[in-house]
């Protein structure tokens, strides 16, 4: 009797205690279908390549290398599913994902419970690596380091004298928006607007207007796409003229950017995560070969997937066995060349420089920094009036 | 000046608020049912506009009629198929329905075509013109004009015409029309249908200066609600006014306080006509 | 004593769950279920028993959540304090918003309810000290390991509590007055029944249960955003899980929950970008063809005649 009860005491207390077991594959977690799916495609063909690569190159430990996905249908509460069925059920000792900052940070918590490592291949609100954890670790320059790197980037071209910021009020907007409030408070450029406005409207000119009177000489966006498009189209109709319009990537950094606002989109400059031209070995190779199998470029969100899976097969490898603890500490002391650039992780977050650059002629030119540009930035713009 | 700005953007908004608002605010009236897929069959509207421009070459602007006469016959198959079935049940149900409907739009969009933001680039959307100090979207005002024409003919045909006549009958009274040889199963399935009609146009209208997605109604379909509860339940005229007055507060709001809490307010105004006056501006009875 | 058997069984089910399902997604699938059903339970008070159709119980829901996670954030109050704190929050809410729209009929009411609700997210979103869109880390209830196994064990208290309301309003004097106003409002205060009163208590009972259970999901999901503890989405499938399983009945509520969330992840395996529109679909043939919910399939003619047919023959 008093043993069957310290069984079952045992079997309620359980698991921790006993060794666990891991199947040696990596899980992914990303917005393969929802709001988000078009992100998560482009994450999907970053996985699938790298998968066929290191398959390709041998496997990991002898074996070929294996991911379960799991989609988060653009959800955080489905996110927050995924890791327990990913860790729970399919015992995978490693997680990458997932596609929104939202998402990502839902998974925080989960797998710092469950003690699996995190990589994060593109959220770039800086609270998902708020919590300090070793088990969290970020691939991507976060929004603090874009909101850094275009303030630094304005100082080299003559630091304005006022910047309006400008956000969508999604996690993504409120994250960046105020990360540049806080380094234009460090760099000294006053904040003449903070507009935070609801994404998805037609019309933003009561904003934009608002923004105008108070004539700033710098405006930051921080959107996804199709706002970025009709931002610009919008600036352009309320006659807002800035001498530099900047953003946080994401919305004003894809091609498709180019083709919605075309030429409102001259002279955008915006804070790029990687671009096809970039110096790094192999990026021109890795977008060629989207495009050939896939039919258009590689977004940047692909290459970080492909990254993030290159990077975890390199720990798993250095690591010698499919455990948390050792994949965990594999990754920290990463170092690696790749096409997104050199990866170092600092305090769990890889030291990823950011690009600036600038739409000149239709097309992106990388403006800084000085060792990758590959055009001159052309200031100020021109108002648009004399524009065509 | 900047404040007439911000007014002027506002009512142009608001006339295509109104446009999207009126089939609501029909539907109701006839048949006292508040159709919660209304922003899902926007959304149809969207898609079809936007097809009908990338395979077609139509131009929504000229295509938009068709667009409406294309959701006038799914309106007319939910109504016959589902909606009236529920006619004369509880408000609950109802209610449900239309939101299930909604649901069946927006998840066979999204198997359809994904979630995918979809736009088309129309050389009018991205055409502002200058009045004086004041700047607008040409679009804005072509679609404006439509609206503003729409609801004249209908406020025309409700008074002029047989069917007109019939509809109005129906919905001043229900129990009473049939007496009057009106057939109010007919008059009830045209009229959701129209209001449905409505709703696609509207969205035929709103492609060229938005985008769309399966999702994308949302929004629309809870200020139509606003709309129609500000201008009064069963009031077309009402809708039209309610959208205007919608778009130019939600202007005024981005402008002196912030873009982010225009919806917020859209909701307080809400609950104030609803609390404060129900029968909202032009209509007819309190709930 | 008969009577009790069902729940009997079905408790002792729950409590047991760990022992034989040890796999920990599917308890936290469970764990979903039971939050459901709770929410359910709650929800079919004002609109099963009473009749009103509430589209905006999220808010309440949401309060749960976020007081969790508040008031350990800028007060550093355990999240056990959090939840009561919580509940006293949805109850005041509840006040507000029941005198506010209660005055309202059929679909204006419903409607008001969507505005209530869509107000509270929308000041989520903006506010700053709710950290707007990029949302909260609610701390756990019971510190590691297994903290999520035993959240689940201080869920069933709730869901008993629940039930125990449901059996009450069913059986008392109290739903029988709700019944007569969700038949007829005018009709019912011609004999003396108080409308106003009588839903009041029942969406402070209702505000007070969805707000106990939105802190336990914060407890264990541990994100909470706007945009997944205050949608209506998860409104609309409150009431969808009453109407599912049977509306005014006391198992419904908890029948619907399992069937919707079992479906829920049956259809996410094998239909991944189907899930919507199969939810949509189900809410048509439940309002078109089984108004009264699964638990009313029993009294549909066609089984009841193959029942009888199956006796006979």
């Amino acid at each position: 009797m008093l043993t069957r009860m310290l069984a079952v005491a045992c079997l309620i207390i359980g698991p921790p205690a006993l060794a666990q077991s891991y199947t040696p594959k990596v899980g992914v977690v990303s917005s393969f279908t929802g709001s988000e799916q078009a992100f998560g495609t482009q994450h999907e063909r970053g996985y699938t390549l790298a998968l066929e690569e290191i398959n390709a190159a041998g496997g990991v430990l002898g074996k070929p290398l294996e991911i379960i996905k799991y989609d988060d249908q653009s959800k955080a509460d489905v996110a927050v599913q995924g890791v327990s069925k990913l860790v729970d059920q399919d015992k995978v000792p490693v997680v990458i994902g997932a596609y929104a900052s939202q998402s990502t940070l839902a998974l925080v918590p989960a797998v710092i419970k469950r003690q699996v490592p995190l990589l994060i291949p593109t959220a770039t609100a800086d609270n998902v690596l708020a919590s300090k954890s070793p088990w969290v670790f970020r691939v991507c320059a976060g929004a603090d380091d874009i909101a850094h790197a275009t303030a630094e980037f304005l100082k080299t071209t003559g630091l304005p004298k006022s910047i309006a910021i400008v956000y969508e009020n999604t996690n993504f907007g409120q994250a960046n928006g105020g990360s540049m409030r806080t380094w234009a408070r460090t760099y000294g450029i006053p904040v003449v607007a903070d507009e935070a406005y609801n994404a998805g409207s037609p019309s933003y000119t009561a904003m934009l207007q608002k923004v105008k009177e108070k004539a700033p000489e710098a405006i930051y966006f921080a959107s996804y796409l199709l706002d970025a498009v009709q931002l610009m189209k919008q600036t352009r109709q309320v006659n807002l003229n800035a001498r530099v319009y900047t953003s946080a990537g994401t919305g004003f950094a894809l091609p498709s950017f180019l083709t919605g606002a075309g030429k409102d989109a001259e002279y955008t400059i915006s804070g790029q995560q990687w671009m096809r031209e970039s110096k790094w070995p192999g990026s021109e190779k890795f977008a060629a070969t989207v495009k050939a199998r896939w039919g258009e470029y590689p977004s940047y969100h692909a290459v970080q997937a492909y990254v993030s899976l290159k990077i975890i097969a390199d720990a798993v490898k250095r690591a010698g066995k499919w455990e948390p603890v050792a994949i965990r500490d594999a990754i920290a002391k990463t170092e690696m060349q790749t096409i997104f650039g050199p990866i170092k992780f600092v305090n769990q977050q890889n030291q990823h420089p950011v690009l600036i650059t600038q739409v000149q002629q239709g097309a992106f030119q990388v403006v800084g920094p000085a060792d990758q540009a590959t055009a001159q930035v052309i200031l100020p713009t021109p108002n648009w009036s004399t524009r065509p | 000046m900047a404040a007439l700005q911000a007014i002027l953007n506002g009512l142009l908004v608001g006339g295509i608020y109104a446009l999207i608002a009126m089939g609501m605010a029909l539907v109701f009236g006839v048949m006292r049912l508040v159709n919660f897929a209304h922003g899902a069959f926007l959304m149809v509207g969207m898609y079809l506009a936007y097809f009908g421009y990338t395979l077609f070459k139509l131009n929504p602007y000229w295509g938009f009629g068709l667009v409406g006469a294309a959701l006038f016959l799914l309106g007319m198959g939910v109504y016959w198929l589902l909606v009236r079935r529920v006619m004369g049940q509880s408000d609950f149900l109802q209610i449900l329905l239309t939101e299930g409907i909604a649901l069946c739009l927006i998840g066979g969009a999204q198997l359809l075509f994904t979630g995918d933001y979809r736009s088309i680039s129309l050389p009018l959307a991205d055409k502002t013109a200058n009045l004086g100090p004041l700047n607008f979207n040409v679009a804005y005002v072509v679609s404006f004009v439509i609206a503003l024409l729409a609801v004249t003919s209908m406020y025309l045909f409700m008074k002029y015409t047989e069917m007109g006549r019939a509809i109005r009958g129906v919905a001043q009274n229900r129990l009473v029309a049939p007496l009057m040889g009106i057939r109010v199963q007919w008059i009830s399935g045209v009229s959701f249908a129209f209001g449905v009609a409505c709703a696609g146009a509207a969205g035929a209208l709103l492609l060229p200066i938005f985008y769309v997605n399966p999702t994308i109604g949302g929004p629309y379909n809870l200020k139509s609600f606003v709309i129609v509860v500000l201008g009064g339940m069963g009031s077309v005229e009402g809708a039209a006014l309610g959208g205007l007055i919608l778009g130019v507060t939600e202007g005024l709001t981005a402008y002196y306080w912030s873009d982010s809490y225009t919806q917020v307010v859209d909701f307080v105004l809400f609950l104030a006509v609803l609390l404060l006056r129900p029968q909202g501006l032009l209509g007819k009875k309190a709930p | 004593m008969r009577r009790w058997l069902p729940a009997l069984v079905f408790f002792a089910l729950l409590v047991s769950l760990p022992l034989w399902l040890k796999d920990a997604y599917l308890q936290q699938i469970v764990f979903r279920v039971v939050i459901f059903a709770v929410l359910g339970i709650a929800w079919n008070l004002v609109g099963g028993y009473a009749g009103q159709l509430s589209l905006g119980h999220v808010a309440y829901f949401g309060i749960g959540a976020y007081s969790v996670a508040l008031f350990h954030e800028h007060f550093e109050l355990n999240p056990w304090l959090g939840t009561v704190l919580g509940v006293v929050l949805a109850c005041l809410a509840a006040l507000l918003i029941g005198s506010l729209t209660f005055r309202l009929r059929g679909p204006y009411f419903a409607l008001s309810t969507i505005a209530a609700a869509e107000i509270l997210r929308l000041l989520a979103l903006n506010l700053s000290f709710t950290h707007g869109a990029i949302g909260m880390i609610a701390p756990a209830f019971f510190a590691e390991p297994n903290g999520d196994t035993k959240t689940y064990y201080a869920a069933l208290p709730l869901l008993l509590l629940a039930f125990a309301v449901a059996t009450y309003t069913h059986r008392s004097r109290f739903g029988y007055y709700l019944r007569a106003i969700r038949e007829n409002e005018d009709t019912a205060m011609a004999v003396g029944v108080n409308p106003a009163v009588e839903k009041l208590k029942a969406l402070l009972l209702s505000a007070a249960l969805v707000a106990a259970a939105g802190a336990l999901y914060a407890g264990v999901f541990q994100f909470i955003g706007p945009d997944s503890v205050l949608t209506v989405d998860l409104s609309v499938q409150m009431a969808l899980i009453a109407m599912l399983g049977g509306v005014a009945t006391v198992w419904g509520p908890i029948i619907g929950a399992v069937v919707l969330t079992v479906a829920a992840e049956g259809l996410k395996a094998y239909l991944e970008r189907a899930h919507l529109f199969f939810y949509g679909l189900l809410l048509v043939l439940v309002v078109l063809f089984l108004p009264g919910g699964l638990v009313s399939i029993t009294k549909l003619r066609w089984f009841r005649r193959s029942a009888a047919r199956a006796q006979a023959g």
